[in-house]
């Protein structure tokens, strides 16, 4: 009987998964919060010209596009945005010079463009608080009176819904609620110890033997359900299929009542769609979100038909009080701006009637906080923008050549340091580089090796690359040789810690066991609890060295052996172990020459990948290297390095052409970027000859820590703080269980600069920037380019997009204040009792304070030292980038090696001349073909 | 007022003004108004050990209105800790927070009228408090006023909590008018002298209307698991000393209470029920805070069985253990996801029927010895059945530490030893503290009976029942379980209409 159903389904089945896959393209898939992927929550608006994207995103997606131009006029005030950026963008965004709309104010015609600038800008920009002599507190109450008369209108307050309307709201609110909790059980990954029941079958099939048992219902409501899930069919796209026909729902408008379903609880619909992602084939996974709309439709149906009781309409929540002063305030403004420059005679304040004074109000209103966030978005980036590109046009070597490395010996850099291109290692290398003759790079923390590592004692695995890639090779750890003994010791205590763990945890939620078990140690957790909170540094420091006298610490090489995998139950997913010659010499000249680092190496050449730490902290993956797929960036590092210290894989690279001196010792480390700390891994078998230049190295690492700690401290001030030392500082931050922000991370993040370090090392990009060691003299072809601008710059387009829409909508698009977090499932946040699960970053991350963003949403500008010819063919080949550059997502700019002009990449492939110090920077000159000038 | 009621309200007083000035006081700056409520905290923690410490060595504080004994000095020595340190602990978790003076306001008011509830001796200043940690709570739960969520949580936990504030103030009412007196102790002593009296079977059966309701027992739980809109802090307080009240009171009026027996048999399975509620509710929840709510719902469920037993110091025990664990579970509620990757790798269990018989065996053994432990100590210790029943849920944790260690690889030989060792250890932590307890608290509260009539025994036999059906499946009764899964899970859910405690993305938040 079954098989007949599905048959008899089939066609429209297809079709209903073709309609499902195309609603799914609405939200972003959602990785686990362990391991934490930035995304572009509105990646779909990406199709769209930025302008026209986030004006649609309120309709299309539900939440802001936008900050409030009152974000931007208080950062206006404080110099953060320049006036001549906010009239040059108004200049470029509004007509000012056709007749068409005249307002008659005061006796005197006004350009309609002219009450905007003056009624929503020209206030903030000129410093407010500036001049404010008597006759201007006159002019402004003045002004005020007059703005005063405006008429209430009957916008505020009460909407126009419709009951159809409320009823509806109603029920799908009932099926977010019943849909949240269903979810939750689904996706739980550890915290109920009784998991759902039949979770193997697919969300759909366990729904459907356990839905009717809902103890909201009474016994006829709860038949009436079961005869109703009876009738449907066994698949969900044929269940979709039946409920879409009965709730009468024309065929045309399918697909958008699919994605309106996923956006009622987008981030729910993203986690799943994450799921379906990394389901195999066939399995019930794959089809999740196909069992989740079914879930949806057939509560919906049941609800309209009554199979169900009918919901009580929730009181309408809705406050609209404060619109009306704010309409007052931009009259006010626009009045006496219009008499401050003589336009309408001061005194005619006085005899504005209501008409005219609505008149005004209605041509600024005509004017919409979109349009008006758009201009001052423009005016901010360009602020900074027309800053970051004259002081790197200012420090440009004066020498057109690179000073090319030789291998003179006097020149030689004590030692080059590896760093992710991640906008918190600026800082460090500035600071490092100061101390010494240090020459640092930027790389994708992952150093370019794709891999599934495996740490010694471990059973999961983890991705170390970016989310763009699949790993290719599977890696674990070893101890090394001179710690193969401890390695035994170091296994076992870890085991025994987690089986301990293990033991409590089953205690804790045992239904009989957990009454005798906090009676007999519930008194000891007077230490954690009291110990955490006084004395964090000290307690986490006690712990961690008893953990290490339990599993003492043991030096780590990655297993490169490539090795058949052992039957151990599929886990590698075919993955073949370690790496063979070739895949060595081929990923060290690969990353070697990506990064321009082929000659003049210095005696000590480390790679640094970072991680961050945190105590007590759902999104600790979001301090980890996004490149490492946000996972810690030591393992990558550490394998980099082994494979370049290999003789074998030396003598392959001098035959290509990169020859590596023999006093040349590749290390690991990791940056820690909460406390600033460079672990370099391996110390103790470093050999003799290289003690001294390593003593030497960690000695200045710790310096440049200290420097980058005071840096630190200037931006995050610490509540009760006690410790003086900005190390202290720091590491109390990362230990401490109460610390909500224990680090900015990637905050004000703003540009992605592709070049050699001398492009910006006499620079201080305040950790704003992501840094790309490029060179473009080594790189035929632009191959090397094409990898930077299509994978590291994506993934910084993800992380920035991913800061700016929890920036401008932080309860849409990030996932609100921590203090309310519940963890759902170990994989997730809700609000509060229960909620859509939370997508993006916490209010914590970008915020200061509630509605104070620390973080400047700015659209990434990536600057690139490059021949402009090279960058526009690497542009054809890929739509990726053409659409991020077309629809402005990320702005582009070329400085060409040869001319050292600065070019601006504008939709559709025009270049336009933005070099510093031609002009003003922000009135753009006529923009400029390339194609037509044939550029050299 | 004499001197000795400043004294013995002297913690509760101090976070009062703690807390009005950190609220009201002429300072605007947010650092001055959290220094200003952790000095206060600071002063009080102190006072409250310090006094304890007198009442200890001395001898009880008494007056007409406030007083400190040794139950109340316990309590209130637990509180003032916990208040302190979540204190301490919301001046870096709320930073930044819009309404964070409002916030350090009501968990001082809040932890103040907790303390005054401790240490009240009238009846008057106790209704007081009792109402006033409702209202403060309910502020707390509600801390966000623009969030829907919110403001219908913090509605739906006044209303429960009202339901007891109702019934204490008309047991306070009833207690004035047919004893004539409203000091506690009097009416404690008047009402186990005229037992049978209507108007004390009223005062009695009201006052276990309100503790049922602050603690969150059946059929008054539900309010707990959805107080989620409040800062996480906030929780750890609730869970460790709101919570605590209805055990206290029933303590405060012990000897009242063991001269009603059919009211104290109610109260014992309406803590039995309840604690199998919570702890089965606790097991299906896939969200961290509504596991550990269902957790606390549990635990108290357990404290008030033992007040329904007559072992009142053991249920002090058991609130103050619970207090210190709940409180930390709450703090670190963000860590499930960083202690779940500990959790993921370690080594695999065996199968659950893969368990050779040496190891079943080996269990047995260790079951037996451990039991034989019990029964040689709980007569040892003269208090008889009553221990005896509240050791079978300490045996029963036994079995589960190790059952599970059982399941472990490579857990033979010294590992068995280790883990029987451990678990015999954790017992007599137990049996330590409880009979610390019972020896501290000796004076003010009354002995437990020393026989315990059979049918209370149904309730080890059940919970003995729960444990083996959770741990092996039953295929016939699979119907059954889904529906009780189904039934724990979305329990006191309302999906339609109601209180709408979920948060929807249309609401502004």
């Amino acid at each position: 009987m079954t098989r007949v159903q599905d048959v008899s389904f089939d066609a429209p089945a297809a079709r209903v998964a073709g309609l499902v896959r195309n609603a799914a393209e609405t939200v972003m898939a959602m990785w686990p919060l362990g391991s934490f992927i930035a995304a572009n929550p509105a990646r779909i608006m990406e199709r769209k010209p930025f302008a026209e994207a986030v004006a649609e995103v309120g309709s299309r997606l539900g939440g802001r596009g936008l900050l409030p131009p009152s974000d931007y006029r208080r950062w206006a005030e404080t110099g953060l945005i320049h006036r001549d950026a906010v009239r040059a963008a108004f200049d470029r965004r509004v007509d000012t010079t056709g007749t068409a709309s005249i307002i008659k104010v005061g006796g005197a015609l006004v350009p309609a463009w002219q009450l905007q600038w003056l009624g929503h800008f020209e206030p903030a920009v000129t410093g407010g608080a500036g001049v404010r002599d008597g006759s201007e507190e006159a002019l402004l109450a003045d002004a005020k009176t007059a703005a005063e008369r405006l008429p209430r209108d009957g916008r505020d307050g009460a909407g126009t819904t419709t009951g159809a309307e409320r009823d509806d709201d109603a029920m799908a609110r009932s099926v977010d609620k019943l849909l949240a909790r269903w979810c939750a059980a689904y996706i739980d990954t550890g915290q109920a110890l009784w998991p759902m029941p039949y979770r193997d079958l697919g969300l759909w099939a366990a729904w459907r033997k356990l839905a009717a048992f809902d103890p909201a219902l009474d016994r006829k409501a709860r038949r009436a359900l079961e005869e109703f899930i009876e009738a449907l069919p066994l698949t969900p796209e044929a269940a979709i299929h039946c409920c879409l026909d009965w709730l009468r729902i024309d065929e045309a408008a399918w697909q958008e009542t699919l994605e309106r379903h996923l956006l009622r609880l987008p981030g729910w619909a993203s986690y799943l769609k994450w799921r379906a992602e990394q389901a195999s084939a066939g399995s019930p996974e794959a089809a999740v979100l196909s069992d989740y709309l079914a879930i949806r439709l057939a509560y919906t149906t049941a609800l309209r038909r009554q199979a169900m009781p009918v919901p009580v309409v929730p009181a309408a929540d809705k406050a609209g009080t404060t619109a009306h002063a704010a309409r007052i305030d931009a009259v006010a403004a626009a009045l006496a701006g219009l008499a401050r420059n003589g336009l309408i005679d001061p005194a005619s304040l006085g005899a504005l009637s209501a008409a005219e004074v609505s008149a005004v109000n209605a041509a600024l209103e005509a004017f919409t906080e979109t349009e008006q966030s758009l201009i001052w978005l423009e005016a901010h980036e360009e602020t900074y923008r027309s800053g970051l590109l004259s002081s790197i046009g200012a420090a440009l070597p004066a020498d057109d050549d690179e000073p090319a490395p030789a291998g003179d010996d006097g020149d030689r850099a004590f030692g080059q340091l590896v760093f992710c291109i991640d906008v918190r290692s600026e800082p460090f290398r500035r600071n490092l580089e100061r101390i010494g003759r240090y020459e640092t790079l930027g790389f994708a923390g992952f150093f370019g090796v794709p891999v599934q590592y495996t740490a010694y004692a471990d059973a999961t695995s983890l991705d170390v690359c970016p989310a763009l890639l699949k790993p290719r090779y599977r890696v674990a750890d070893r101890p090394s040789t001179a710690c193969a003994e401890r390695g035994g010791h170091h296994r076992h205590g870890k085991d025994r810690l987690r089986q301990l763990k293990k033991v409590g945890s089953g205690l804790k939620g045992g239904i009989a066991a957990c009454f005798g078990f906090v009676e007999a140690v519930g008194a000891l957790f007077a230490a954690p609890f009291i110990g955490k909170t006084f004395w964090p540094r000290a307690y986490i420091g006690a712990r961690r060295r008893l953990a290490e006298r339990l599993a003492p610490p043991v030096t780590f090489v990655p297993d490169l052996e490539p090795r058949v995998p052992a039957a151990d139950g599929g886990h590698t997913h075919g993955l073949p172990y370690g790496l063979g010659q070739d895949e060595r010499v081929f990923f060290a000249e690969a990353a070697l020459s990506a990064m321009g680092l082929t000659a003049g190496f210095a005696r000590l050449v480390a790679m640094v990948g970072h991680s961050g730490l945190t105590e007590n902290n759902p999104y600790a993956a979001a301090l980890d290297c996004g490149a490492c797929g946000g996972n810690p960036g030591g393992p990558s590092a550490r394998i980099l390095a082994a494979v370049l210290n290999e003789p074998t894989v030396r003598t392959a690279l001098a035959e290509r052409g990169i020859a590596i001196p023999d006093d040349t010792l590749f290390l690991a480390g990791e940056h820690n970027t909460t406390t600033d700390r460079i672990t370099i891994y391996g110390v103790d078998e470093v050999a003799e000859t290289h003690r001294e230049d390593l003593a030497r190295l960690e000695r200045d690492l710790a310096e440049a820590r200290r420097r980058n700690c005071e840096e630190r401290r200037a931006r995050l001030t610490l509540a009760g703080a006690a410790a003086t030392d900005a190390r202290d500082h720091a590491l109390e931050r990362a230990t401490d269980w109460a610390q909500v922000r224990p680090e900015w991370g990637l905050a004000r993040n703003a540009a992605f600069l592709i070049g050699p370090r001398t492009m910006t090392d006499r620079l201080n990009l305040e950790g704003r920037t992501f840094l790309h060691s490029y060179d473009w003299t080594i790189d035929d072809g632009g191959k090397a380019l094409e990898v930077i601008l299509t994978a590291p710059m994506v993934v910084a387009e993800w992380i920035n997009t991913q800061y700016y829409f929890s920036t401008v909508d932080n309860d849409r698009f990030g996932s609100g204040s921590k203090v309310t977090h519940n963890v759902v499932g170990q994989i997730g946040v809700m609000q509060g009792n229960a909620s859509d699960l939370q997508i993006g970053l916490p209010q914590q991350s970008v915020m200061v304070a509630h509605g104070e963003p620390y973080h400047e949403p700015l659209r990434l500008m990536t600057v690139c030292l490059a021949p402009v010819t090279r960058v526009v063919d690497i542009i054809e080949r890929n739509p990726i980038l053409q659409q991020l550059f077309d629809h402005e997502w990320v702005a582009l700019v070329v400085i060409e090696p040869s001319s050292r002009r600065f070019l601006r990449y504008r939709p559709g492939g025009k270049w336009q001349d933005v070099t510093p110090g031609q002009g003003e920077a922000v009135s753009p000159t006529p923009a400029l073909s390339v194609r037509e000038r044939e550029v050299a | 007022m004499t001197s000795i009621d400043i004294l013995a309200a002297l913690p509760a007083l101090l976070a009062l003004i703690g807390a009005l000035l950190a609220g009201h006081g002429p300072w605007s700056s947010q650092q001055t108004v959290v220094r200003v409520s952790l000095v206060a905290q600071r002063t009080l923690f102190a006072a409250a050990v310090v006094l304890a410490a007198v009442v200890f060595i001395d001898g009880p504080l008494s007056a007409a209105t406030f007083q400190l004994d040794r139950l109340s000095a316990i309590v209130t020595v637990l509180t003032a800790g916990i208040s302190l340190t979540v204190h301490a602990f919301s001046v870096r978790y709320m930073d930044g927070d819009a309404a964070a003076r409002r916030y350090f306001r009501d968990i001082g008011l809040m932890s103040a009228a907790i303390l005054f509830m401790v240490t009240a001796e009238d009846i008057v200043p106790l209704a007081i408090a009792w109402l006033a940690a409702s209202v403060a709570l309910a502020s707390l739960v509600g801390h966000r006023r623009n969030w829907p969520a919110a403001r219908a949580s913090a509605r739906r936990t006044l209303g429960f909590l009202l339901v007891g504030d109702v019934a204490f103030v008309a047991a306070a009412g009833l207690a004035v008018w047919a004893f004539g007196t409203s000091d506690v102790q009097q009416i404690a002593a008047a009402a186990a002298a005229s037992a049978d009296e209507p108007a004390t079977i009223g005062v009695a059966v009201l006052l276990v209307v309100a503790a049922i309701a602050k603690s969150a027992q059946f059929p008054l739980h539900g309010w707990l698991p959805e107080t989620m809109t409040a800062p996480t802090p906030v929780s750890a307080l609730m869970h460790a000393g709101f919570v605590n009240a209805g055990g206290y009171l029933l303590a405060r009026f012990a000897d009242m209470f063991v001269a009603q027996p059919m009211l104290l048999l109610a109260v014992f399975f309406i803590g039995a029920l309840t604690a199998l509620i919570g702890s089965a509710a606790m097991l299906v929840q896939p969200d961290v805070k509504r596991a550990l709510a269902y957790s606390t719902v549990g635990q108290m469920g357990f404290m008030v069985m033992q007040c329904g037993l007559g072992a009142f110091a053991a249920a002090i025990y058991h609130l103050v253990a619970h207090g210190l664990f709940k409180a930390t579970l709450f703090l670190g509620a963000g860590s499930v996801i960083q202690d779940s990757h500990d959790l993921r790798n370690a080594p695999a269990a065996r199968a659950a029927g893969g368990a050779s018989l040496g190891r079943l065996a080996m269990v047995i053994g260790a079951v037996a010895i451990g039991a034989g432990v019990a029964l040689v100590v709980a007569l040892q210790s003269g208090v008889g059945q009553t221990s005896l029943l509240l050791a079978t849920f300490a045996l029963m944790a036994m079995v589960q530490a190790l059952a599970i260690w059982t399941r472990q690889p490579r857990a033979a030989g010294l590992g068995v030893a280790i883990a029987i060792g451990g678990t015999v250890l954790g017992f007599l932590l137990y049996v330590g503290g409880v009979a610390a307890f019972y020896a501290l608290l000796a004076d003010e509260l009354p002995a437990p009976p020393v026989a315990v009539a059979p049918v209370y025994w149904v309730v080890p036999v059940v919970f003995l029942a729960a444990l083996v059906l959770s741990t092996v499946a039953v295929p016939r009764l699979a119907a059954l379980r889904d529906r009780l899964y189904v039934r724990l899970l979305l329990m006191g859910q309302r999906p339609f209409g109601g209180a709408d405690t979920f948060t929807h993305r249309a609401d502004a938040r």
